[in-house]
């Protein structure tokens, strides 16, 4: 029996047409449903693509680790750019992480001076003013000690490195979305810098300024050629190599101080003493301290013995004692027996003045007893011995232009 | 006859139904995971805050970068709950259109000049949070000066 004539005889009784009907229906469903998730399907996979992707771009993103290398930033140095001169900076950093990086921009905030509105760095192909080398973008994974050079208009000077007080702060963003900041100078780690008093205020550098028959803001053109202090001048903070300016200083000639470099002539030196029979000039000293403590403190006196080498670098040939003039705090000063608040982390400079001397490696019982909280001794600072504290204050017997 | 009829009917109706919710499903989901897979693809970060206390009211700088692979809408910005609108000058984003929005293109990078008044006291926790229309959030946290 041919196939027609079964379906024939079907239809003609009247018997499981409607079975037939129900089961095409349901394939039919049955098909819809599932070409519809074969396409749900593939979307999903589509998605999930996505969600992988992404993971990995996130993974990709949290592998990132720039880190700033000691000294973070060097520089200024000047060159040709921004309308004029750059200030240009050397930042050093290295990539730790196992994948490359790139830099999209550099932010810059700091506390003092320079950038205390914030600075955004882009990139550049030159130097122009607030960018950065757009060929150093590409730290590769692994790389260390990566140099990127920074642009800044020559007005704006990123504040003093010296004492490695925290002023600056430098963001780093990548095009994956990751910030890496680092402070800048360095902040001192424990008390292995500048070492750390029993006061919890760590000493940096120390500078000497004098007025009278010598004056320091003379220099270098002092009577006999016995200054050859040849530094620029600068007000304070001045950058290191200057000689900086500290005005509003009441007490002394014209409300001003311009310190130098720590060495000093001996004719200088010796007139700054009272017991040399040359009292016609006088002998400033600041130590530029920072405070460790972690919390707010004040100065409100102190002393100062000191000893320095000759011509010789023989150590121990002079001694000087001082007291304490007052506290220079974020550019304002605070006469002896005023309070400044010196918050933590600030360095701020105490200024000394000289009042005896005394020659000779046998000053034995040379001692000054000052009134106040705080006794800053120092000693031993010779020009050899490399000292943390005043790092040579001694007899330049000759001294060229640099 | 009439049973067949029936099923005919009653067939029809199904296969209408089904349709019906077959492809209402079908586009759903497929809305859902398109619109799902770019919000995904939304990366964008708070790069910094730069808090400007000598202005007056004091200002609030906040960048915004989009770090992702899709085109973002801002359509909100929050400092501790409070909604800020970005104003002043200085700033490279602006809030336009209704509903007021920022779009950025992938890598770019908007500067929010914001108000905060009065002003802060130092030490003040500030939680910046940044919302796209898309639903993402870019969260900041950060020490007023």
């Amino acid at each position: 029996m041919r196939r027609a004539d079964v379906m024939r005889m079907f239809w003609a009784r009247r018997k499981a047409i409607s079975s037939i009907i129900g089961g095409i229906i349901i394939l039919t469903l049955f098909l819809s449903a599932l070409s519809v998730m074969v396409l749900v399907s593939q979307q999903y996979d589509a998605y999930q693509g996505t969600v992988n992707k992404m993971s990995q771009k996130d993974i990709d993103r949290f592998s990132e680790n720039l880190v700033a290398v000691f000294p973070g930033l060097a520089g200024p140095t000047s060159v040709t750019g921004c309308g004029g001169t750059c200030n240009q900076y050397n930042m050093t950093i290295s990539n730790m992480a196992g994948i490359g990086t790139q830099i999209t921009r550099i932010y810059i905030n700091s506390t003092d001076s320079g950038c205390t509105s914030i600075c955004v760095l882009d990139l550049s192909n030159t130097a122009t003013s607030y960018s950065f080398q757009t060929s150093a973008r590409f730290v590769n994974s692994g790389e260390t000690l990566h140099s990127v050079l920074i642009w800044l208009p020559s007005s704006v000077l990123l504040p003093n490195p010296t004492p490695p007080s925290p002023k600056s702060t430098i963001y780093i963003a990548t095009t994956r979305g990751r910030v890496f900041t680092f402070q800048w100078p360095f902040p001192p780690i424990g008390s292995a810098l500048g070492g750390q008093s029993g006061a919890s205020i760590s000493a940096g550098i120390m500078k000497i300024a004098y007025q009278g028959a010598y004056d320091s803001k003379n220099e270098p053109s002092q009577p006999n050629n016995q200054g050859c202090h040849y530094e620029q001048s600068q007000p304070y903070p001045a950058p290191p190599g200057y000689k900086e300016v500290l005005s509003g200083i009441t007490g002394v000639t014209g409300s001003s101080l311009t310190f130098v470099n720590p060495w000093i002539t001996d004719t200088i030196l010796q007139t700054a003493a009272p017991s040399s029979g040359h009292p016609s000039s006088t002998l400033y000293i600041y130590a530029n301290v920072i405070n460790t403590r972690g919390v707010a403190t004040t100065v409100t006196g102190g002393n100062l013995v000191i000893s320095a080498a000759d011509a010789s670098s023989n150590a121990k040939q002079y001694f000087l004692g001082g007291t304490l003039l007052g506290t220079y705090y974020k550019g304002t000063f605070y006469a002896a027996g005023t309070s400044a608040t010196i918050q933590p982390n600030d360095n701020f400079y105490l200024i000394f003045i000289i009042t005896n001397w005394t020659q000779g490696i046998n000053a034995a019982g040379l001692v000054f007893t000052g009134t106040g909280a705080f006794t800053n001794r120092m000693q031993d600072g010779t020009y050899s011995g490399g000292e943390v504290m005043l790092d040579g204050l001694y007899d330049r017997t000759s001294c060229t232009a640099p | 006859m009439l049973m067949i009829a029936i099923t005919l009917s009653l067939a029809a109706i199904l296969v209408a139904w089904a349709g019906t919710s077959y492809g209402s499903f079908s586009s759903g989901s497929q809305l859902f995971f398109v619109q799902r897979g770019q919000a995904l693809q939304e990366r964008f970060v708070v790069e910094n805050v730069f808090f400007n206390k000598t202005a007056s009211p004091a200002r609030l700088l906040v960048f915004v970068r989009n770090a992702g692979v899709e085109e973002i809408k801002i359509v909100a910005i929050y400092a501790n709950g409070t909604v800020l609108t970005p104003t002043g000058s200085g700033a490279t984003c602006t809030f336009a259109g209704s509903p007021p929005s920022v779009t950025l293109t992938v890598g770019a990078v908007c500067e929010f000049n914001l108000s905060w008044s009065p002003t802060w006291t130092t030490g003040d926790i500030f939680n910046i949070l940044v919302a796209s229309a898309r639903g993402n959030q870019a969260v900041y946290t950060s020490r007023g000066p």
